[in-house]
């Protein structure tokens, strides 16, 4: 098991904003968690990458309990909806960014990031500064930036939800490409129910701090908290 | 009005040119009689006389380089790391509300206010004490200035780092100084001029012992040494309107 | 380091900066208003003798600190008025080629002067044999320098008004024109027209409303500094009424000890006049964001 969670709580001034969260994930496997926005997704991810300490509970990762360990030494990776890319750097320089913290070798460097572009599409981009990118280019560079480094895991906080539908797709399709490629296992957080359906090998549903994950899809689909059920039924009678 | 345009930013651009070109003028002249509207003799002895410390113009241009340049350095670092402390408290608002106050007051007034002090500290008729008076406005100033910097993105941006690998000094000094930069470039342009143009402050305190460049002006308007005023004039515009020449082209730009 | 630690550390590098802002901001303001209390009712200072109302009631009943609060405030009010008519048309007429065309620079310049050299320019133009007085003798438009008005160290404070919009003026373009761009005044602009405005009555009803109502706080904030400006009213002000500041120098700098006292209490009458409009331009913000 790569991620044991258990029993996280997280309380704001007098707001629960998590409650007794428990989950676990295997590597290489993505884990989907569906929710509204301000039902503690975020904040989730944050207490695992280490921006946030909880109240309670504990973080385990590769059977070591990582509650005491800063954010930069537990080579887990947060993504936000923003792509965030370091606004005084070019796409290869963000993208090389974890490996010169490292002070990793130039020519391994060079080797690396020139791989990850063409990987990711983006060889004829490598000179541009992020304002010159659009929505979908940054977001790749933001994977890249992420993936250079090898995490064992990925925590994406509604990655693709600022793009557009088509955009939005050939990103899911990317993401899968690159998780399967590089091994990586990832928390993927979505208000979309087929986003969640699509992205995860196993899947949450997460409501007022609480999280259920359930045994399969065909579980999650059933249960008419998750509304995947009605929105079958929309497409069915359209 | 269209074909009025081009006459009024004409008119505008002259307003706006005179000063320099009047006060040059009258570095230059050896005499301006009534009613000549241009001075008749001309001479670049005042110029030339400048590198002998003639006057003790040199010398007050050192001295007021000198403490705007510890002013401005001194004020844009303390601004960024205070203006960050603020950021990160609960009553941020009520914090910076209150550098409204030494700002709004008027210098001269404030330094008279403060005058007591520096005597007691031994503090005034010296350089340091200038210095010191000028910080007490111009870090409020900066800490103003600098506040809009540490928004939710560069918080975003700080924990995008750490998540990297980066340690709090490596994400300070790759990510957000670099950031940070031109916004500090302005801050530190507009202490240094606040500081370079400063006279009430410097006189109270500096009790004219020290002799910064605004002094000598004013000391040659008492004496009705108009050439020698324009001359120390004309010493005091010129570099900050490079200044922002280079603020406007470089700075502002990067920031918008 | 563990991650408590590096939260630890970041409240203590936090509390550190707030330490720092209460010593190099709080304390030299409330001290500085503290001891002005304590000299202006005897409690402090060279002839103190115990709590006394006596200067401060010397100075209410003397008619010179209210003819200089009032001289100070007729000079903001008319300096930032003409100032701020003339940006705004400027900016109606011109919009953003103020800031965006290739003579963008030249507004900027005369933010390089500073007030002490523009006071002297004013003097060197506006004084009986100044420039303005030789060109009209050169036109025959004056024929004795007796014919030529008083300009400088005159009872309207001509001289210091025109300076001080010579000074106000390009600020004041510049940010407008900046704010026109921000507040994307041309859009709305066009908008009111598809509606049927005509061009002033955009003026009217949009643009202006819309600069000063965003302008309001930078416009308060210039009001206060020309109201306790110092080296202008220095140069070409008039011996009586004197601007506020240069009053208070006045007083506090005499031989005459008997003085210092008024002016500490004039320099807090002054005080509290500016903590009562900032306190008022904060309310503005705060009701704005409401």
């Amino acid at each position: 098991m790569l991620l044991n969670i258990q029993h996280i709580s997280k309380t704001f001034s007098t707001e629960q904003v998590l409650e007794d969260i428990c989950l676990t994930l295997k590597e290489k496997h993505t884990l989907s968690i569906l929710g509204k926005s301000g039902c503690g997704k975020s904040t989730l991810l944050k207490i695992i990458a280490g921006l946030i300490l909880q109240d309670n509970g504990d973080i385990i990762l590769n059977g070591t309990n990582i509650n005491r360990l800063p954010a930069n030494l537990r080579h887990i990776i947060y993504m936000s909806q923003e792509p965030l890319l370091f606004p005084h750097l070019n796409v290869f320089e963000n993208i090389a960014f974890g490996l010169r913290i490292k002070k990793e070798k130039k020519a391994v460097i060079e080797t690396k990031v020139n791989q990850l572009l063409a990987s990711l599409g983006l060889q004829s981009h490598n000179k541009k500064m992020p304002h010159q990118l659009s929505g979908g280019q940054k977001q790749r560079v933001n994977f890249g930036r992420s993936l250079i480094i090898n995490p064992p895991l990925l925590l994406l906080d509604e990655p693709f939800g600022n793009l557009d539908t088509q955009t939005r797709a050939e990103m899911q399709q990317l993401f899968k490409q690159v998780a399967g490629e590089f091994n990586i296992a990832s928390i993927f957080v979505t208000h979309d129910i087929k986003e969640a359906l699509l992205m995860g090998d196993g899947i949450g549903y997460m409501n007022a701090g609480k999280l259920k994950i359930y045994d399969n899809k065909k579980s999650f689909i059933s249960d008419s908290i998750t509304g995947a059920q009605q929105e079958i039924t929309f497409w069915q009678n359209l | 009005m269209r074909s009025l345009k081009r006459p009024i930013a004409f008119l505008a651009l002259l307003v706006f040119m005179m000063p320099f070109v009047f006060l040059f003028i009258l570095s230059i002249a050896n005499g301006w009689d009534f009613p000549n509207l241009l001075p008749s003799v001309y001479s670049t002895e005042r110029w030339s006389g400048l590198v002998q410390n003639s006057g003790g113009l040199l010398q007050s241009l050192r001295l007021s380089f000198l403490i705007a340049l510890i002013v401005a350095i001194i004020s844009t670092i303390t601004g960024f790391t205070i203006s960050q402390s603020i950021s990160l408290h609960s009553k941020r608002k009520y914090l910076l509300f209150a550098c409204y106050f030494p700002l709004a007051l008027s210098p001269v007034i404030y330094s008279l206010l403060l005058n007591h002090f520096f005597i007691l500290f031994n503090l005034s008729g010296t350089f340091t004490g200038v210095v010191i008076a000028q910080l007490i406005i111009t870090i409020p100033f900066s800490i103003l200035l600098l506040s809009s910097f540490w928004n939710e993105n560069i918080r975003s941006l700080e924990q995008v780092s750490t998540t990297l690998g980066s340690n709090l000094r490596q994400t300070f000094f790759r990510v957000l100084l670099p950031v940070a930069l031109p916004q500090l470039l302005v801050c530190f342009f507009q202490t240094f001029l606040i500081s370079w143009f400063e006279y009430g402050l410097t006189t109270i305190i500096g009790v004219g012992k020290v002799q910064t460049l605004t002094l000598k002006v004013y000391q040659y308007i008492g004496e009705a040494n108009i050439f020698y005023a324009a001359l120390s004039s004309c010493i005091i515009v010129f570099p900050p309107a490079i200044f922002l020449w280079i603020n406007k082209r470089f700075a502002f730009s990067k920031l918008n | 380091m563990t991650l408590e630690n590096m939260l630890l550390n970041n409240k203590i590098v936090s509390r550190l900066g707030i330490v720092c802002f209460t010593l190099l901001v709080v304390v030299p303001f409330a001290g500085s208003l503290i001891y002005a209390i304590l000299y202006s009712f005897g409690l402090s200072g060279i002839l103190s003798n115990g709590f006394t109302v006596t200067h401060v009631s010397g100075m209410l009943q003397n008619p010179e600190m209210f003819f200089s609060l009032g001289y100070s405030f007729y000079i903001a009010l008319c300096s930032m008025l003409i100032s701020l008519t003339l940006s705004i048309c400027g900016v109606l007429f011109f919009k953003t080629a103020i800031t965006k065309s290739k003579w963008s620079f030249f507004p900027y310049l005369p933010l390089a002067l500073p007030a002490i050299v523009t006071a002297f320019v004013s003097l060197q133009v506006l004084n009986k044999t100044g420039v303005l007085s030789r060109l009209l003798y050169q036109t025959n438009m004056i024929n004795d320098l007796s014919q030529f008005p008083d300009m400088v160290n005159d009872k309207l404070g001509i001289g210091i008004i025109i300076t001080h919009v010579l000074m106000a003026t390009p600020f004041f373009l510049i940010f407008f024109s900046n704010m026109y761009e921000a507040e994307n005044v041309k859009a709305l602009s066009n908008v009111a027209k598809s509606l049927g405005a005509s061009s002033a009555k955009v003026a009217e009803k949009i643009a202006i409303p819309l600069l000063l109502k965003k302008g309001l706080n930078t416009i308060l904030l210039y009001f206060i500094f020309v109201f306790g400006s110092y080296e202008i009213p220095l140069i070409l002000g008039q011996q009586s009424p004197q601007m506020i500041s240069v009053l208070i120098v006045r007083k506090m700098q005499r031989y005459n000890l008997m003085d210092i006292p008024q002016g500490y209490f004039l320099s807090l009458v002054y005080s509290i006049a500016v903590i009562v409009l900032l306190a008022v331009f904060l309310k503005s913000k705060k009701q704005s964001i409401s």
